[in-house]
This record gives structure tokens, C-alpha cells and sequence, in this order.
């Protein structure tokens, strides 16, 4: 197997570096009690949604000499965590580095990095450090690892099952890479015995996904007071402050739609989104050009299809933009979204596809409208991190200026 | 002079990144200590620092504003962000309109550098409200009419303005406004060589004079009365704060607020400012090698006069240093060197410094050729960058603690 080049390695040293600087910059060494919650949810009292890793946690509390059901010790699981989810990061980008072809290779170059600068600060803040998500980005990206190395694909199955397991929003936030990937490997395979393969794993990993969401969100049965009191306690003591994680325990133990519970964040989301378009607006701009051109150069049916799903894949977070309120995730899902495909498209389509070179005249472009096109990738520091309920620190720091009152 | 279409085109860019780099930092919260100075005025005698907390008062009292809204203050200190980013622009423009020799791709990669150094420093909490914003407006008002040559006589009453606004201000700001005249004085033939002669006098005087006057009000109970009057109204402030657990917990009013340097103050706070510099000169160490090498290559280029000059801008910042290590902040200090340097870089190429010019191109050029390092260097500066008042930074600061923690024990 071919080894990094010089300047892979040196690219790959600048992220570490860049990773460490985020660790030490970002890191705001609060648990959250929404997140402390999310350990302490388990199979107890029955199948419930998001239980998976609760349920490994208080197994090993309940097997182990450590009393793992405190603050301190979910604060070192969580540390122990984002390591390994960085770990994974730095997995994705050293994979996209060495099966890049090499015509396409400074431009990926400038890809990882936009996707260093998004994914490391993300999980260091009091509201994303020891979130769930964490393990669906390692799962995502172990998929497309898998993907991309054309390797064991079938494994993507029993882990998107284990994904839905720990978060049925999984469906909705990550899951969509994965199924375009395999459809545009099912549309494009020339061989007959390769379309079928990937068309089975498609469906089966799209019916997969569709069954537990709809178990967890339709047929689940709720668990009774007495398990939600129980779960409150148990929260209250692995919390930082003696709280607890309200709104989730009301839908995931008794079942109550949260929706008007939330409006102070639905209210939030709303004053904060122009302002998180206007700042995002360059890359909104480039986004829609790319994707439109990219469109255009598909010839043919298949391509065409191929490429309407990795332009329209996103659209599964609709439901999430209407219903929820947690935009600053969605606005991380969609830079993952489209950086991740982008780059995974460029392996797949070995040399000369269309999306290196649609990725080249969009360089191009850009170049030609400015002479600080080192900006673009500068300008994304500026909105880091990306938030939950909101999006960026920037946006609510201008929204606070203009709210200023008693 | 206007700015063509194309430069208009990166101007504004150049713009709406530097206001989303201010708000990266400025959530508008004032701390406990900056509002202090607020509560001073001129009613118990005159003295030291009193200046800008007379007008604040003075200016709530006209529009018939409460006096005592932290809401009244958060706007006050918007207003002069303002004022300084609109003069921080302008500054920029000018340099865009005069260093036309110099490519655009070099003039704006110093310009994007300048923004991510200047811009933000006085939106972070720990600044906002700080008395330095209105030194920094000051030296930038002085700036722009020494560049264009205007009424320069105004540098003089607005230099002793500044005197008047912080004790401090002599070793401070009016240092990189010296520098400014000097380099100026040099390029246009000895012009200004008067007015520096002058405005360091007077400065001086007024300092003598006020320090003179506060030492007469402190032998007083004057001095008791303003502190007492100041506390209830920081008091009265504090608690009208909607969400007072952002604030830097009980703020007083310091001793040095009434002038006079306070040496060492609490000493553990030297300790950890003398262990946050070593820990500073790590974390900048990238920047550090970068500004020796831009000096080295700036020097094999200079002229005998130029290599002068510049021996005397170092000299005048090797003064500005020792205060890094008094109880008045070593991250303020940073950032004075840091405003320092870039007035005098941006000052320097629109007077179309050829040696500069050249300097920066190679640099540039050098950039070009290590695209995502150099990324990564401007994505590290915003990370670094803005200082903080005491500690240099949230990351020297925490390392810090961390190194107390485990090893020294000594806060």
C-alpha cells in the first residue's frame, strides 16, 4: 500500500497540530447535563431509544469495582471519547490522503482542511462535549472508510443498526452519506454483479434504518412515572449542577412531544438563522454554483440521477430544521455532509470525474473573484464552534449586541 | 482619493470579515473591573483617570439616561467599538489608496493580518469598557491627520486629552503616536520636529501635574468620598446586570485607577504573568520566528537612515515592556506591541516604504508557495488572538493553571 508523500505528511502534521491547538483552545470542560443524561438511559425497563450506551455504561457499573454513575467518571469517559473521535477524524483525513489520486490531491488538500476547522472544535463545547453524535460520527465515518477502501462493505449494515441504537437521529443526520455513496456506487457499476451488490446494500441499510426509527418514534411503549422519577434521581447525580435533562426524559420515558416545551429555543433559532445565513453566505453561494455545475456535466441518466442524490442526499435533515432545535448540529451534518461526499466522490471516481474538475473550475472561480481566496478557508475560524440550539458563538454575539436590554 | 471599483470589491470584503472577527469576541459584557472606571469623576477634585468617567456621566446625565444601567454602559462601549473599528477601516483604506506600488495580493494579505490582531482586542469581555479603547481611538484620530498632513496641531490637545483619560498613557499609547512622528518627521524632511518636541513636554507636564493634584486630593478625604461614591454607583451597576454571573464576580475600584503604578501589586500575579510569558513565547513561537525572519529581511534591505529609525522603534517598545509584568496586564501590553507594530507596518507602507515593500512581497511569495501553512498560521493568529487584560490569553492563562495545579502550588 502507497505511503503519504512528502507533502501529505506535512498536511497531516499541520491537522495534528491544528487538533491539538483546538483541544487546548475550544475545550470547555463542562459536561452538560443534557449529555451526562444520555448515559444513564438504558434497556432497564424496556427497548427504549438512545439506550444502547447507557446501558453498556451502567453494565460495567454494575460489573466493574468503579462507581462509573458519577459526574466525574462520565467526565473522563467523555474526554476518552473525543479522543477516539478525533482519532477517527485523523483516520478519515489520512485515508483520504493516501487513496486520493494524485491530480486531485491539492485540492483535497484544501478540503480536509475546511473539514479539520469545522469537526475539531465541534465537540469541545459544554454543548456538544460528550454528545451522542459522537458515536454516529465514528460510525459515518467507519462507513465510509469501508467505502472508500471497497472493503467488508457488508459491515456498514450492522453498523448503521448499531447507530440507530444509540440515536434514532442518526436517520436523519448522518445516515445520508452512506446511502448516497452506495447508491452512486450502485448506479455507476458497469458490472452487473456489482450494481446488485450495492443496490442490496442500499435497501438494506435504507429498510434497516427505517425500522428502528419507526419503532422508537411510532411503536415504543412509554416506561411509566416511576422509571422517569427513577431516571431523574439518576440524572440529578451524574449532572454538574443537580439538574436534570428535562425535555428528554419527558419524550423518551413518557412520550410527550416536547415541541412547545422548546419554543424559547424555536424563538432563538429564528432570530438567529439570517444572521447564520448572512454569515454563511460565501460558502452558501460556492455550494449552490458547485452543485449546479456539477449537475450540468452529468451525461446520461445514471450520472444524472447519481448526482441529483449527492445534491438533494441533505434533504433528510429537513425534518430536523422544522421539528427540532438543535441548528448548530445541523449546520455541522451539512459542511460534514457535503466536504465528506466531495471527498469520498474524488476517490471513487479515481482520475478525471467530473467532481475534481468541478471542484477545480469552482477553485478557479473563485480565484478569479478575489485575491484573498485563502479567506474562504481563514473565514470558517471566525463562526467556530459551531454551537447546538445555537449555531455560532459569532451570530449570538451579534445577536446579543442587538437585543441589548434590561 | 476614491478607491477603484476592484479595490472597493476586496475592501468590503476585507470589511465583513473584520466585523465577524469583532463579534467572534464581543459578546457585549462588560467586566466588574472595566466599569469601574466609569464611576470616577471630577466632582471630589481633579485627578488622574477621571476623565472618561466625568463624560460618561456627564453624557448620560444630558439624554436623560439612567445613570446607574449597566444596559446605559454596554451601549456606551458599543458606540466607541464602533468609533475605533470605523477608524481602524479607515486606516486600512488609506493604505489601500496610497501603497499603490505594492500588489494588491501583498497589501491585503497585511491588511487581513492587521484585522485579525486589531480588530477584536476591545470587543472580548475582558477589554470591553477598558480604558485603552479610547487611548487607541485617540492615537487613530492623531494618525489620520498626521497621514494627511491636516491641522497637526490637534495632535497636541488630544494627547494631553489622553493624559488626562489614563495615567498610564505617557509610557502607553503616546509612545506608538512618538513613534508615528518620528518616522513621519523623517519621511517629510523634518516637519514635525517641533510638534514632538511640544507634545512630549506637555504630556509630560500633565502628568506631572495631574499626579501632583491627585497626591493633593489624597492627603484629603476627597479621595475616601470619590472611592465611596465610586463603589456605590460600581454597586448600583453590577446589580442592574441582567445576567450578573457573566461578571467578573465583586469588582472594586483599584488602587492604580487613581494613578500611580503599582509595582508587583499581589505577587503571585507577577508570578503567574512571568510563567504565562514563557508559556506565551511557546504558543506564539511560530509568529515570533516569522517576525525575526520579516526583520531580517527588512534590515538587508534598509538604508542606513532607515536601519537608524529603526533602532529607535525598538527602543521605544523594549520601554513599552516592562509594564507586561505589573498588575496592570500583560495581555494589554502584548496587545499595545502588537497595535504597536501593525500602526507602524500600515503607517510604513502607505508612506510607501520601498525596503518594506520589497520585504513584504518576498513574504508573500513565500506564503504562496506554503498555501496551507500559511492557512493554518491566520487560522492559529484568530485562535491566539484577542489578548486578554491580566492574563495574555484564554490558553496561557488556563495552561497556567494547569502548571499551578500539578506542579507549583502557587495560587
Amino acid at each position: 500500500m502507497k505511503k503519504l508523500s512528502v507533502d501529505d505528511r506535512k498536511v497531516f502534521g499541520l491537522i495534528i497540530a491544528y487538533m491539538i491547538v483546538c483541544g487546548i483552545r475550544y475545550f470547555e470542560h463542562i459536561l452538560s447535563v443534557a449529555n451526562s443524561c444520555l448515559y444513564i438511559l438504558s434497556y432497564r425497563h424496556g427497548f427504549t431509544s438512545r439506550g444502547l450506551v447507557g446501558h453498556i455504561w451502567l453494565w460495567l457499573n454494575d460489573h466493574t469495582p468503579f462507581n462509573l454513575v458519577t459526574y466525574s467518571s462520565e467526565y473522563i469517559l467523555c474526554q476518552l471519547l473525543t479522543g477516539i473521535l478525533f482519532v477517527f477524524f485523523l483516520a478519515f483525513i489520512y485515508v483520504s490522503l493516501r487513496l486520493m489520486p494524485e491530480d486531485n490531491k491539492r485540492n483535497a488538500r484544501y478540503l480536509l482542511v475546511l473539514f479539520s476547522i469545522f469537526s475539531f472544535p465541534m465537540f469541545l463545547t459544554m454543548e456538544n462535549f460528550g454528545r451522542i453524535d459522537i458515536f454516529l460520527i465514528m460510525i459515518t465515518i467507519a462507513c465510509l472508510i469501508l467505502i472508500m477502501y471497497e472493503k467488508a462493505e457488508w459491515l456498514i449494515i450492522p453498523l448503521c443498526i448499531l447507530a440507530m441504537l444509540i440515536h434514532q437521529g442518526f436517520v436523519f443526520t448522518n445516515v445520508n452519506i452512506i446511502l448516497v455513496l452506495l447508491f452512486y456506487k450502485a448506479i455507476m457499476a458497469d458490472e452487473k454483479k456489482r450494481k446488485v451488490k450495492y443496490y442490496i446494500l442500499f435497501g438494506l441499510t435504507l429498510v434497516t434504518v427505517s425500522v428502528f426509527f419507526l419503532y422508537f418514534e411510532i411503536f415504543k411503549t412509554t416506561l411509566g412515572m416511576d422509571v422517569y422519577n427513577e431516571l431523574v434521581a439518576l440524572n440529578k447525580q451524574v449532572s454538574p449542577d443537580g439538574n436534570y435533562y428535562k425535555e428528554l426524559l419527558q419524550h423518551e420515558i413518557l412520550g410527550n412531544d416536547v415541541y412547545e416545551m422548546e419554543t424559547k429555543y424555536h424563538i432563538e433559532n429564528i432570530e438567529e438563522l439570517p444572521l447564520a445565513i448572512v454569515a454563511f453566505m460565501p460558502y452558501i453561494l460556492i455550494g449552490i454554483s458547485f452543485l449546479k455545475n456539477l449537475f450540468k456535466k452529468a451525461v446520461g441518466i445514471k450520472e444524472k440521477l447519481a448526482y441529483l442524490a449527492v445534491i438533494v442526499g441533505v434533504a433528510t435533515l429537513i425534518p430536523e430544521w422544522l421539528l427540532k432545535v438543535d441548528f448548530g448540529r445541523y449546520v455541522y451534518s451539512m459542511a460534514f455532509y457535503y466536504i465528506a461526499i466531495v471527498i469520498c466522490l474524488m476517490i471513487l471516481e479515481k482520475t478525471d470525474g467530473i467532481v475534481a474538475r468541478q471542484l477545480q473550475e469552482t477553485k478557479e472561480m473563485i480565484k478569479s473573484k478575489t485575491i484573498m481566496p485563502y479567506l474562504l478557508l481563514v473565514y470558517p475560524a471566525v463562526l467556530m464552534p459551531l454551537r447546538d440550539i445555537a449555531i455560532s458563538q459569532t451570530t449570538i454575539n451579534i445577536l446579543r449586541m442587538l437585543r441589548l436590554q434590561e | 482619493m476614491k478607491l477603484s471599483k476592484t479595490d472597493r470589491y476586496n475592501f468590503i470584503q476585507l470589511v465583513a470579515f473584520s466585523i465577524l472577527l469583532f463579534f467572534l469576541s464581543c459578546n457585549s459584557y462588560l467586566d466588574g473591573e472595566n466599569i469601574a472606571i466609569y464611576t470616577l469623576n471630577y466632582n471630589h477634585g481633579l485627578m488622574e483617570n477621571a476623565l472618561i468617567g466625568t463624560f460618561y456621566q456627564c453624557m448620560v446625565s444630558l439624554l436623560g439616561l439612567d445613570l446607574k444601567s449597566y444596559v446605559t454602559l454596554q451601549i456606551f462601549n458599543m458606540v466607541f467599538n464602533v468609533i475605533y473599528f470605523l477608524l481602524l477601516m479607515n486606516l486600512f483604506r488609506q493604505v489601500v489608496l496610497r501603497a499603490g506600488d505594492l500588489e494588491d495580493k501583498s497589501k491585503y494579505l497585511v491588511l487581513v493580518i492587521a484585522s485579525i490582531v486589531l480588530v477584536s482586542n476591545f470587543g472580548l469581555h475582558k477589554n470591553f469598557g477598558s480604558v485603552d479603547l479610547y487611548l487607541a481611538i485617540i492615537t487613530l484620530i492623531c494618525l489620520e491627520l498626521l497621514m494627511k498632513d491636516k491641522m497637526t496641531w490637534l495632535v497636541l490637545p488630544l494627547a494631553v486629552l489622553a493624559q488626562f483619560i489614563y495615567s498610564g498613557y505617557i509610557i502607553m499609547y503616546f509612545l506608538v503616536l512618538l513613534a508615528t512622528m518620528i518616522y513621519l518627521s523623517y519621511k517629510r524632511h523634518g516637519k514635525y520636529k517641533n510638534l514632538i518636541l511640544i507634545s512630549c513636554a506637555t504630556v509630560f507636564s500633565t502628568m506631572i501635574v495631574l499626579h501632583i493634584l491627585t497626591g493633593m486630593t489624597e492627603s484629603g478625604s476627597m479621595l475616601l468620598d470619590s472611592a465611596t461614591a465610586g463603589q456605590a454607583m460600581l454597586d448600583a451597576i453590577m446589580n442592574s446586570a441582567q445576567d450578573a454571573s457573566r461578571l467578573n464576580g465583586p469588582a472594586e475600584i483599584r488602587p492604580d485607577i487613581y494613578g500611580g503604578i503599582v509595582w508587583g501589586g499581589d505577587l503571585w500575579i507577577t508570578k503567574k504573568h512571568i510563567i504565562e510569558v514563557f508559556i506565551a513565547l511557546v504558543l506564539f513561537a511560530p509568529f515570533i520566528k516569522l517576525a525575526m525572519d520579516f526583520i531580517k529581511n527588512l534590515k538587508s534591505k534598509m538604508d542606513k537612515e532607515e536601519a537608524r529609525f529603526f533602532r529607535v522603534f525598538s527602543v521605544i517598545a523594549i520601554i513599552m515592556m516592562p509594564r507586561a509584568l505589573l498588575h496592570s496586564g500583560t495581555g494589554r501590553i502584548i496587545f499595545l506591541l502588537l497595535f504597536y507594530a501593525c500602526v507602524i507596518l500600515l503607517i510604513a507602507l502607505a508612506e510607501g516604504q520601498q525596503s518594506l515593500d520589497r520585504t513584504i512581497v518576498e513574504m508573500t511569495a513565500y506564503f504562496a508557495d506554503k498555501k496551507i501553512y500559511g492557512i493554518f498560521l491566520l487560522v492559529y493568529m484568530i485562535m491566539l488572538l484577542p489578548t486578554w487584560g491580566t492574563s495574555i490569553n484564554w490558553m496561557t492563562g488556563h495552561i497556567a493553571n494547569l502548571i499551578n495545579t500539578l506542579f507549583l502550588h502557587i495560587w
